[in-house]
């Protein structure tokens, strides 16, 4: 399984990455957050990986994700070493929900669905947070 | 730029690389010179028609080489560098670099006396002599052609022929700017000229032509050709950043009359990314310390505007704020700081619900809570559409500069230091180290890991990059957490 993760993470994760799932970071300048999503479907990603649980509530980036069949994934963590620990850690986990949906969080102890944010703006993360 | 200074051996040694390395069949002669003033000094900027000029001799080897650097002095304009060219053409006898020739002749900013060599070369040569001259009367419709290409001024409002837009630009601009705006019009499909600082105003302007220039030329222009459409001249246009030039070019093209236009499109990726384009002006999501710090306001603060309904933030686990909300909360405590009079709150709203406006050039709110925008022909109120003058209007790009209220700095919203940028689209809007996608909070918490080792070790690229400013700024918002 193939994840274009966002350069805020560690250039490191790519060389870590454990058998049958390929991390590319990105490599491009300050484009946005469209961009990204879009360079993944064109690469034939099967999701973004983004720090910062922030970057799933980026308006319309939901919407444009879901048009392209790309997953969303953001990490929870206090720094980006960590970040790439937890991702790390979790892969497998990720592996199976990116089966079910197309929404996750990566926290210190698993990985949760996250439900994108309604036209309220009210989002939840499956621990209805 | 209109002074002729001895170039550096690095300028010469610079310019003579990038002509080189230019294949003059693949290359246009934009993206060569995009390659040469990419990395100038100011005064190397000044010094860069006498730099091209000089190495023509040296490309004498190479006559298509030379060709194509004699064209990137016609398309820029560079009629400093007149000289060297007039007398390779005269000498080598080759026609193209003779046309060549004769069209930067065409600027009144060159010597007669350079004028009148070429003239004699040209051995009847209708086509260099209508370059040279505009005196001289077309007698087919080719040259008609020519003449009305040759001469803006000459073009009637409604003729035949749809062509290029021209573009003067007064030679007493800072040279840098002047380079760097000739690119991007060049790039647009416009025709450039450069008006020297004395000298007669010459036969360009006419109903297709632009001027872009300082107050004194402006004057200058109206005085010898009282006709001239004022709203075609622009004074003293801001450029201080990628998005003030793309802002001059659809200024531009805005006040351009009949059906030439620039090609925009061109320039559409960083068009698209302007702040008050309605798919950007809604993006961004910050949490409230994070917004505090970027408006200088105190959270209770933030959370009192939500309360009266002034500013509707998001709720995503914890409040969110938009980039709308920010620009609005900021704005009003700008007003405030700049004005020992009350403000009033209508602003806030009026900007935090302001759906973007994709021909703005320019944004601006007054102290009463008018939000106005510029598309290239003045302040228009965006709930009325009427236009407003003689009303003190903030110009929003002043309210993104770092500014004092109460004991509380705001940072520079879109540059919070020299390497740090921010923009909604990216990084949902945070504050991140520019030309790359690390945000500032990114960087700080690895400092605090294990310094700038801790940082390099994740992000080897950044080896050389100065980051010392982005850190401290992650810091400052790491601590407004």
């Amino acid at each position: 399984m193939k994840f274009l993760v966002d350069a805020v993470l560690p250039a490191s994760l790519a060389a870590e990455a454990p058998a049958g799932v390929e991390f590319v970071r990105w490599s491009g300048g300050e484009d946005s957050d469209e961009e990204l999503v879009r360079a993944a479907a064109s690469a034939g990603a099967r999701a973004v990986i983004f720090f910062d649980r922030n970057s799933l509530v980026q308006p319309g980036l939901v919407a444009i994700a879901e048009e392209l069949g790309v997953a969303l994934v953001a990490v929870d963590a206090p720094d980006p070493v960590e970040a790439k620990e937890r991702i790390l850690l979790h892969t497998g986990q990720l592996r199976r929900i990116l089966h079910e949906t197309q929404f996750a969080l990566v926290l210190a102890s698993e990985v949760r669905s996250f439900a994108p944010p309604t036209g309220t703006g009210s989002s939840a993360d499956s621990t209805g947070r | 730029m209109a002074t002729l200074g001895f170039p550096s051996p690095g300028l010469f040694a610079t310019v003579l690389h990038a002509l080189r390395s230019a294949d003059p069949r693949e290359r246009t002669v934009e993206s060569a010179f995009a390659d040469v003033i990419g990395s100038l000094s100011a005064d190397e900027a000044e010094q860069l028609p006498a730099a091209l000029g000089g190495v023509l001799t040296l490309l004498r080897g190479d006559l298509d080489r030379m060709r194509f650097a004699a064209e990137v002095l016609v398309r820029f304009d560079m009629f400093e560098a007149a000289g060297p060219l007039v007398d390779l053409a005269v000498k080598l006898r080759d026609r193209d670099l003779v046309l060549l020739a004769a069209s930067l002749c065409g600027n009144p900013g060159v010597a007669d006396g350079l004028r009148q060599q070429l003239s004699n070369a040209l051995n009847g040569d209708r086509a260099a002599q209508i370059r040279l001259y505009d005196t001289l009367v077309p007698t087919s419709g080719d040259e008609s052609l020519l003449y009305e290409q040759r001469w803006p001024g000459a073009r009637p409002a409604d003729g035949p022929f749809r062509l290029a837009p021209v573009v003067v630009l007064d030679a007493d601009m800072p040279a840098k700017e002047l380079l760097s705006v000739g690119l991007r019009l060049v790039e647009a499909g416009a025709v450039l000229r450069q008006l020297a600082a004395d000298g007669e105003v010459p036969t360009w302007f006419g109903p297709q032509t632009v001027v872009v220039c300082r107050p004194q030329t402006r004057s200058r222009i109206l005085s010898k050709q009282p006709a001239f459409p004022e709203r075609q001249i622009i004074v003293n246009p801001r450029l201080e950043n990628e998005r003030d030039y793309v802002c001059l070019l659809r200024q531009i093209d805005g006040v351009l009359p009949g059906e030439g236009r620039l090609r925009l499109w061109s320039a559409e990726p960083a068009m698209s990314t302007l702040l008050w384009d309605p798919d950007v002006y809604s993006l961004g999501v910050y949490e409230t310390r994070e917004a505090a710090f970027l408006t200088s306001s105190p959270t209770s603060a933030l959370y009192a505007l939500a309360k009266r309904d002034l500013l509707r933030p998001r709720h995503a686990g914890v409040t969110v704020w938009a980039f709308g909300d920010l620009v609005a909360a900021r704005t009003w405590r700008f007003l405030k700081s700049q004005s020992k009079k009350r403000v009033s709150s209508d602003v806030i709203p009026a900007l935090a619900r302001f759906a973007g406006d994709p021909q703005a050039v320019r944004v601006g709110a007054t102290s009463d809570g008018h939000v106005l925008v510029d598309r290239g022909e003045g302040w228009v109120d965006v709930r009325t559409g009427e236009q407003l003058l003689d009303i003190p209007i903030t110009d929003l790009d002043d309210a993104f500069r770092p500014f004092s209220l109460g004991g509380r700095r705001a940072p520079g919203l879109l540059h919070a230091s020299e390497n740090t940028r921010l923009h909604p689209a990216v990084l949902h809007g945070a504050p991140h180290l520019k030309d790359h996608r690390i945000t500032a909070r990114a960087l700080a918490t690895l400092d605090d890991r294990g310094g700038d080792q801790a940082i390099i070790a994740a992000y080897p690229e950044l080896e050389g990059v100065p980051i010392t400013d982005t850190v401290s700024v992650g810091h400052q918002l790491v601590g407004a957490r």
